[in-house]
């Protein structure tokens, strides 16, 4: 069977090693310090199968013009850093603070009106060139985000490419509605600005969004049990003296 | 740049079931060959796709989500999706992804036709 070069390679380093084992529910017993530990623990993962909404491939990229950086060093940085290149208000942790296939990852977001939402991923898939994480029950998403960085015309370009679905009818209402898609655009668009300042370099980032799937999965509107946003609220109303705390350090 | 693959065979094996021969890689660098394949599957007027993937080498989140996003044509246009001949590692992939929630993995071709024609026979 012809190989191409990237084959030969991955075979010949171990493919094993950059898929997460397989899991039927996350297991995140204990959270690092500081970091809430909601709507993690436990929970399925949830792709873009199991979502509820429209289907969406989104591209967003930045062009590192000027930057003498390679795909693979663009993502060496962004695994060991991931978390602050996150617009701020946002936090993003890991157990052992590590980017590798099977780490389960705690996230801390900002919504409008100062509300929070906690939830997490799981890091299904590394190698030298990306890295992809997918989404538990919960989520705003349920879906695969792959973040990856590839050479064009001898410039070298960072992508995060999420493919997802609503989770719930909640979710999906957002979207509609125009909030949810422009938080997650300005939230993506920030990231990867911050991502090329750590490089030196500026650049407009490019969007484009692929709708795949005009219909909604009816059969998993129940996902709207698991919505992490009102979990996180209910989590903080319940517990008056209970402070969400905040994260000292990236 | 990768080598370039030829473009996957795609056999007609019965009456609307279409078998497609899966790369040896699934990533963005075959990405056209097997939108192509299935294409062509679809032109032919397949109403069962089998994705032949006893040849597949590697496959990354991409081609992962790539198979989601055919899954998920095939199913708008009618077509009922599966695969045989992953090996152990690829079949925990998509037991991981949940992909096989969608696309239902078979041992060998004979249990893949097999579910194929109870799935024809329920459609008709």
């Amino acid at each position: 069977m012809e190989q191409t070069p990237m084959t030969a390679s991955v075979i010949a380093t171990g493919e094993a090693a950059n898929w997460a084992p397989p899991v039927t529910h996350l297991n995140a017993s204990a959270s690092p310090p500081g970091m809430p530990n909601l709507n993690v623990h436990g929970r399925r993962l949830m792709g873009p199968l199991q979502g509820f909404g429209q289907l969406r491939h989104k591209t967003y990229n930045i062009r590192l013009v000027g930057a003498q950086v390679s795909p693979a060093q663009v993502i060496t940085v962004w695994r060991q850093r991931f978390a602050s290149f996150w617009p701020d208000g946002n936090h993003f942790c890991t157990a052992d603070s590590s980017i590798r296939a099977g780490s389960v990852a705690f996230m801390d977001l900002a919504l409008p009106a100062r509300m929070r939402l906690c939830t997490g991923v799981l890091v299904v898939y590394t190698d030298e060139t990306s890295f992809c994480f997918m989404t538990p029950e919960g989520h705003m998403f349920g879906g695969l985000i792959t973040f990856s960085a590839h050479d064009e015309d001898g410039t070298t370009i960072a992508q995060v490419q999420p493919l997802i679905r609503a989770g719930d009818p909640l979710y999906e209402l957002t979207l509609r509605l125009g909030l949810g898609g422009r938080i997650e655009d300005e939230f993506w668009q920030q990231t990867l600005k911050n991502l090329a300042a750590h490089f030196g370099v500026q650049g407009s980032v490019r969007h484009r969004s692929t709708l795949i799937d005009a219909d909604v999965q009816w059969s998993k509107a129940g996902n709207i049990w698991y919505n992490a946003a009102i979990r996180t609220l209910i989590h903080m109303l319940a517990l008056p003296l209970h402070r969400v705390q905040r994260p000292t350090m990236h | 740049m990768p080598a370039h693959l030829s473009p996957p065979p795609v056999r007609l094996l019965l009456s609307k079931v279409i078998i497609v021969t899966v790369p040896g890689e699934v990533t963005e660098a075959t990405e056209d060959d097997l939108l192509d394949a299935l294409s062509q599957a679809s032109a032919i007027g397949a109403r069962i796709i089998i994705l032949d993937c006893s040849g597949l080498l590697h496959i990354n989140s991409y081609g992962i989500g790539l198979l989601m996003m055919l899954f998920t044509q095939a199913r708008r246009r009618g077509q009922w999706l599966s695969a045989y001949g992953l090996n152990e590692r690829h079949e925990k992939v998509f037991a991981l992804t949940r992909l096989s929630e969608g696309i239902p993995i078979f041992p060998c071709q004979s249990d893949a036709l097999t579910a194929a024609d109870s799935a024809k026979s329920a459609r008709s």
